[in-house]
């Protein structure tokens, strides 16, 4: 099977079609964007909660770390169980320059990058010269990230002892107070997830991993530089996910390595981009933003271990009923399923409903679902009952 | 049909879920976390005080935070029984941190921007109250907390220990365990054995930071000859192979840098391969569960700060937080009903708020910070006099206590034990 084969077919469309097609969703995500950016600005004018800026960091962190993850194992099929290492080299790197002295955020962005990238290069290298199957794959990061927790706590040089602190920062004095600064950065560094993401997944390197994860084999033998093109998808994954993890170590501040390489950034990563779908660069944004609320608004209602259950009865229901992930059975209802949302939400919002913006995005996010499982002989009679009982 | 059918329960499924979080959502009536009262002599036609916390009511550390959840909801009862702080109702906004450090940083966010609390109170455990603070700090709010032991680590201003172990913890706490053995004379243990969890608390006063030494260092330092050193991580359920290692040691003091159940396990795989300690000491253990250990654990010795005994129980509230919190904890069936450090700490640290509320007569955090460290604070641990050139800390009220026919007793230092009793 060929990498083109792996798209969704689309319908013979004309040219001017394509065009407005083609930048309808840039432009779409460029306005959120713009309208993300300014909600710190606008938050007190508007009456909103200063939570959302809190809530706002940490969803970008998810679709920031869901989306590098899905970048390499969602496109390429080789499942990453030790993403956590990448996460967790950017993270000590802001907290080993912050032993010193205050680091500049930048620097420590940059820095995290970097020292992931080099692990990622060195990971890679030692996996995909040797060939070794997907399943190797797995688990040997999975191991790995155990491993470098370990490592970690018995070597003072990076891991001071068992514990780190990160108290403060520097950054440039227009970013404002500390949650406003990783809101800021937060958001910058998703779209740069979500860009690199898109661009990938359309370029000749994203057809090169798709191809790679139909049939590696095949693959090679069509010319697909599989290694090269392995090598590179993983250590951009992994440079963003270190980026964002240095950034993050100022969110929690408390730096000790099983935190920082348990399973938890692991599995969660793996988890949203299940769910939200991993041919797709949308589909971990979606996944990202739903777990992410669902958790956040149980948390908000003293329920943990509810939220621990019902996140696991949810990728149940979308493992069992929504095959390929929400994004993927989102093609095939588009308009049905933007209008159950955008409707929806802006019914909660309105009436108050939902318990505020992020509980009106949760609901949005989960009665879309439910229209999206509809099944297909259903939808079918429902499109031609309505379509029969309009005027003629 | 088969697909319908499936296609029914996965709809089934979803609509479940929206229901029950809707349900949730509409039932909470937009009040999120769980909120305490207690009793309600207090308050008048005014909106309650609100006190934001975690604790860690589950995972690790879940057995010592329960202990702070009842003794904290039979303090705010008593409070608004006495008619609340500045005449208004308290109400306690508690959310679970899971033991978590990340949760809990993200738990005091959501107290602070959505749930608009007027005050903050620690967590339970040292990485948490550590992740806490730096948010309480951004946010320049009073953050009385219980229990941290990284000392050298706060220097926020408006920080305020309860744990009373002086500034130098990893020190001081260390040579007051030293100090009570020593008080055996000839039968002092003259070799030790550590074995420590890798949680930052016990870690720290086991092993130090830099320029502050910790147990092993003191250790060395009195010419005790310490002949294991064993760590373990959090939640370690492997005893067996640490068990055998104490018995190949054979020290005279088993030092167990010990956090909740931690305790009761080693011991139990102690009697398995037949070894019993000579002196053996437990740093942080959940009281209940070390007691329920039975005979192996006679003569285990423990920190404290509290226990419902002379002079603890003159000091300002000792009698209150043993009474109440003693018939919350039966009725909620914990394994040891009785108010000892944990719950101590707690009842000190709300003492603390409240004081500091009430000197101020305001809920502005930098008035509050103000009257705190200006004056002295009447707690059931004693009275406590926050010392700004110390990063607030103060003296060290640490004492020892011990297992004694099958009940803890404080038996170090001389002025906290009861009709002088002594270590043995």
């Amino acid at each position: 099977m060929t990498a083109t084969q792996t798209r969704a077919p689309e319908a013979p469309t004309r040219p001017t079609d394509n065009a407005a097609r083609r930048w309808t969703t840039p432009g779409v995500l460029l306005v959120l964007v713009i309208g993300l950016a300014a909600l710190p600005t606008l938050q007190e004018s508007l009456g909103l909660d200063a939570y959302l800026i809190v809530f706002g960091y940490t969803l970008f962190f998810w679709v920031t770390q869901a989306s590098a993850w899905n970048l390499f194992s969602g496109f390429s099929g080789y499942l990453n169980f030790g993403h956590a290492i990448f996460y967790g080299a950017g993270v000590y790197v802001t907290a080993n320059l912050a032993r010193e002295s205050d680091p500049n955020i930048f620097v420590a962005i940059l820095g995290g990058a970097l020292a992931a990238a080099v692990v990622a290069a060195l990971i890679g290298y030692v996996i995909f010269h040797r060939g070794l199957a997907h399943e190797i794959f797995a688990l040997f990061t999975f191991a790995l990230a155990i491993a470098i927790g370990v490592l970690v706590r018995n070597v003072d040089a990076i891991g001071g002892g068992g514990v780190l602190m990160v108290s403060m920062v520097t950054y440039p004095e227009f970013l404002g107070s500390v949650n406003e600064m990783l809101y800021y950065l937060g958001l910058l560094l998703a779209v740069v997830a979500v860009v690199a993401a898109a661009l990938v997944q359309r370029s000749r390197l994203g057809l090169g991993l798709f191809a790679i994860r139909d049939d590696e084999r095949v693959a090679e033998t069509m010319g697909v530089p599989t290694f090269r093109y392995k090598m590179i998808a993983l250590v951009l994954a992994a440079a963003i996910g270190g980026a964002s993890g240095a950034l993050n170590a100022v969110m929690i501040s408390f730096i000790e390595p099983e935190a920082t390489f348990g399973i938890d950034v692991s599995v969660m990563v793996v988890l949203m981009a299940l769910v939200g779908g991993r041919r797709h660069w949308a589909g971990p944004v979606i996944g990202a933003v739903l777990m992410f609320s669902l958790s956040d608004r149980l948390t908000g209602l003293g329920m943990t271990e509810l939220s621990q259950l019902l996140t696991g009865l949810l990728l149940v229901v979308v493992i069992v009923g929504l095959k390929g992930g929400i994004h993927e059975r989102w093609q095939r209802r588009p308009r049905a399923g933007l209008i159950t949302f955008l409707g929806v939400l802006l019914v909660l919002l309105v009436t108050g409903l939902g318990g505020g913006f992020i509980g009106a995005l949760l609901f949005a996010l989960l009665a879309m679902i439910v229209v999206l499982v509809v099944p297909d002989a259903w939808w079918a009679r429902l499109v031609n009952r309505s379509r029969e009982g309009q005027p003629r | 049909m088969k697909k319908n059918s499936r296609a029914f329960s996965t709809l089934g499924s979803i609509a479940a879920l929206s229901l029950i979080l809707a349900a949730c959502g509409t039932s909470s009536g937009g009040t999120d976390g769980n909120s305490s009262t207690g009793g309600s002599d207090a308050g008048g036609s005014e909106d309650p005080i609100r006190v934001g916390g975690t604790l860690a009511l589950s995972g690790p550390l879940a057995a010592t935070g329960e202990i702070h959840r009842l003794a904290g909801e039979q303090y705010v009862e008593w409070l608004n029984d006495n008619g609340g702080l500045l005449g208004r109702e308290v109400e306690w906004v508690l959310l679970d941190d899971e033991s978590n450090p990340q949760t809990s940083a993200a738990a005091y966010n959501r107290l602070i921007s959505q749930e608009n609390v007027d005050l903050l109170i620690g967590p339970y455990g040292t990485a948490n109250i550590t992740a806490a603070m730096d948010v309480a700090e951004r946010n320049e709010m009073v953050f009385p907390q219980h229990s941290a032991t990284l000392t050298y680590a706060y220097d926020y201003d408006r920080h305020f220990p309860l744990f009373a172990s002086g500034i130098d913890s990893s020190r001081t706490v260390s040579e007051t365990i030293f100090d009570a053995y020593a008080e055996l004379a000839d039968e002092a243990p003259q070799t030790v054995g550590f074995v420590v969890n890798q949680n930052p608390a016990t870690d720290f006063i086991a092993h130090g930071h830099e320029d502050a030494p910790g147990s092993v260092q003191v250790a060395q330092e009195r010419g005790l000859d310490v002949v294991l050193e064993v760590d373990f991580p959090q939640g370690n359920t492997d005893w067996g192979p640490i068990a055998q290692r104490i018995k190949d040691a054979d020290p005279d003091l088993l030092w167990v840098g010990a956090l909740g159940g931690d305790s009761p396990a080693l011991l139990a795989a102690l009697s398995q391969i037949g070894w019993e300690p000579r002196h053996q000491f437990h740093l942080f253990p959940a009281p209940g569960l070390l007691l329920g250990a039975g005979e192996v654990a006679e003569g285990a010795t423990s920190t404290t700060l509290y226990e419902p005994q002379e002079p603890y129980l003159s000091f300002e509230g000792g009698q209150d937080v043993s009474e109440m919190f003693t018939a919350a904890a039966e009725e909620a069936g914990l394994p040891y009903a009785v108010a000892e450090m944990q719950a101590g700490l707690s009842w000190a640290t709300w003492q603390t708020i409240t004081a500091g509320v009430e000197g101020a007569g305001s809920l502005d955090q930098g008035e509050i910070a103000d009257y705190l460290v200006n004056n002295s604070i009447e707690t059931v641990l004693g009275e406590i006099d926050f010392d700004p050139e110390q990063n607030n800390y103060y003296g060290d009220l640490v004492a020892i206590k011990q297992i004694q026919d099958g009940e803890f007793t404080v038996v170090y230092p001389a002025d906290k034990t009861a009709d002088g009793t002594t270590i043995n």
